[in-house]
């Protein structure tokens, strides 16, 4: 008879405690990355455009900052990082002072991912057919025509029916987002 | 993706619908890459971030000053003569204004340009700089600063839209010894000869004067959006309201007096001693002078996002532009400049 042996103990360790600086960039990463997107950067452009702002903006000491002083700094660095790469700095200012304040005026409200709640809510308020259409086109790859042009013929319209309805679908969002409680 | 965009194109609908876009396309699952996250911070540990300072070593900026004061100096004389001389004989060759100018063109006199105090919204910076563009004095702990201008001699009101505060501080110590908190993204703030403080508070919709107890002692919040106001010698109130592309005076009462329509995203209006009115239009890169009919007598064009326009006392006017401070002569020539980061505002001191 062999001895029973004793189980071994396995110790899991306990998660490090995030460090300043790593709640910092949990904190902010997402939603500068939603800022460089909504003015016009591509997702993969927006990751290392997001990353180049937080290596700038904390080098100047963003990181000291009040938290909304934290974001907006990091929006600012964004954006001209943006404009740099495009090296087009005077590109729509109107346009883009109209993304900051939107973004300021987001951060006042908890940030981007309120914000995303609230689509949800509002997609989940539409029509069937009209959620799909919208779930899907979101879904496909922009550059690819050819597979919008399949979705729309799965929803029995031309191309440019399908652009329309969701046209219309966008606006009902938008009204839908603006009442929907934070 | 952009299906045909609805009929309203102002800028804040753009934005809308581009920031619904993103919310879309995160909701369809095309967010930040999985290992952004890790990436930044190990980016970050790889380069540790460092404290905030005003120079990468102050002591190599001391020297750098040391070695180029005799430079600086030469420059300095050479631009104060040579600017003189271009205002004099302005330059044929693409001049940025289509002036018909109002008054008699004739050459600005030789001016003395004090100190020009600029808010830079990129660099959270703002500047006091002399005739040769030397920095004097700079207010580096400024959050998003689209409004300043100097109280006597050792008082600064600054307007911070991303803090949502006006606050008043001295230059020496860089203490805030007034504050007022209860706003939504301003863009202007003006301290009254009777001690007030008269702001607008731009996306709280509406012109306030408080008293330096913080208490609104007076207030327009008729459907506006007013991104400048100014008070009048007459006690009116002009108010440059984006909401309906308009310039505005009211009167203490809150009646609109006086009006000036088809002033798209006006950023800044100034009632000047001839009684027209300087308007700053960012969207359309001008600056027009208007008469109390509302009639273009004067128009500066080809400008960079013009953010803040000044009539000088010599007739010169002075323009805070992306990337640079600019003064231009009655004829739209460049007699001064001064670049930046990103200038929102301007205004010149005598010294």
């Amino acid at each position: 008879m062999t001895p029973q042996a004793t189980p071994p103990t396995v110790r899991i360790p306990a998660p490090e405690p995030a460090t300043a600086v790593e709640e910092l960039v949990q904190r902010h990463l997402r939603d500068v990355w939603r800022y460089l997107r909504t003015l016009g950067a591509r997702p993969e452009h927006a990751d290392d455009l997001a990353q180049e702002a937080f290596l700038v903006a904390l080098r100047r000491g963003a990181a000291e900052l009040a938290p909304a002083a934290t974001a907006a700094f990091l929006r600012r660095t964004a954006r001209f990082l943006f404009l740099h790469h495009l090296r087009d700095r005077h590109r729509d200012a109107a346009f883009l002072d109209a993304v900051d304040e939107l973004f300021a005026r987001e951060e006042a409200n908890g940030g981007g991912d309120p914000q995303l709640d609230r689509l949800r809510h509002c997609l989940a308020a539409l029509p069937p057919r009209a959620r799909e259409a919208v779930e899907l086109w979101y879904g496909v790859d922009a550059d690819d025509e050819t597979r919008r042009d399949h979705l729309a013929a799965r929803f029995g319209l031309k191309p440019h029916g399908l652009k329309s309805l969701l046209q219309r679908v966008r606006r009902q969002l938008r009204d839908c987002m603006e009442k929907e409680p934070t | 993706m952009n299906p045909n965009e609805p009929e309203d194109r102002s800028p804040s609908m753009r934005a809308a619908m581009a920031r619904l876009d993103t919310a879309l396309y995160e909701h369809a699952g095309i967010g930040p890459a999985p290992d952004l996250e890790a990436r930044v911070i190990a980016a970050l540990a790889a380069a540790p971030p460092r404290a905030r300072t005003w120079f990468p070593s102050q002591w190599l900026l001391a020297a750098s000053v040391l070695l180029g004061v005799a430079v600086v100096g030469t420059v300095a004389w050479l631009q104060r003569h040579s600017t003189v001389q271009r205002a004099t004989a302005p330059s044929p060759q693409d001049p940025p204004a289509v002036p018909p100018a109002p008054q008699d063109p004739e050459p600005a006199p030789a001016v003395e340009r004090g100190v020009t105090w600029i808010a830079d919204y990129a660099d959270n910076l703002v500047l006091a700089v002399d005739a040769t563009g030397k920095v004097l004095e700079s207010l580096n702990e400024a959050y998003g600063v689209w409004d300043v201008e100097p109280i006597g001699d050792d008082r600064l009101l600054i307007t911070e839209f991303t803090m949502s505060s006006v606050r008043e501080i001295d230059r020496k110590t860089k203490r805030t010894v007034w504050s007022f908190g209860n706003l939504k993204n301003p863009y202007d703030a003006d301290r009254l000869p009777n001690g007030n403080t008269l702001i607008a508070d731009s996306f709280g919709s509406r012109v306030i004067e408080v008293d330096p107890k913080g208490v609104i002692v007076w207030s327009f919040a008729k459907d506006i959006r007013p991104f400048d106001c100014d008070r009048l010698p007459n006690g009116n109130t002009l108010i440059a309201d984006v909401l309906k592309d308009r310039v505005i005076e009211v009167d203490a009462k809150g009646e609109v007096v006086w009006e000036v329509r088809g002033m798209p995203f006006a950023h800044d209006a100034d009632r000047l001693p001839n009684g027209n009115t300087l308007v700053t239009l960012r969207n359309k890169g001008s600056v027009v002078e208007v008469d109390r009919d509302g009639e273009v007598v004067w128009e500066l064009t080809g400008l960079m996002s013009p953010a803040d326009a000044d009539r000088l006392p010599n007739g010169n006017t002075l323009v805070a532009e992306n990337q640079q401070v600019r003064e231009f002569d009655p004829r739209g020539n460049e007699v001064w400049k001064k670049e930046v980061s990103w200038a929102v505002e301007v205004c010149r001191q005598a010294r």
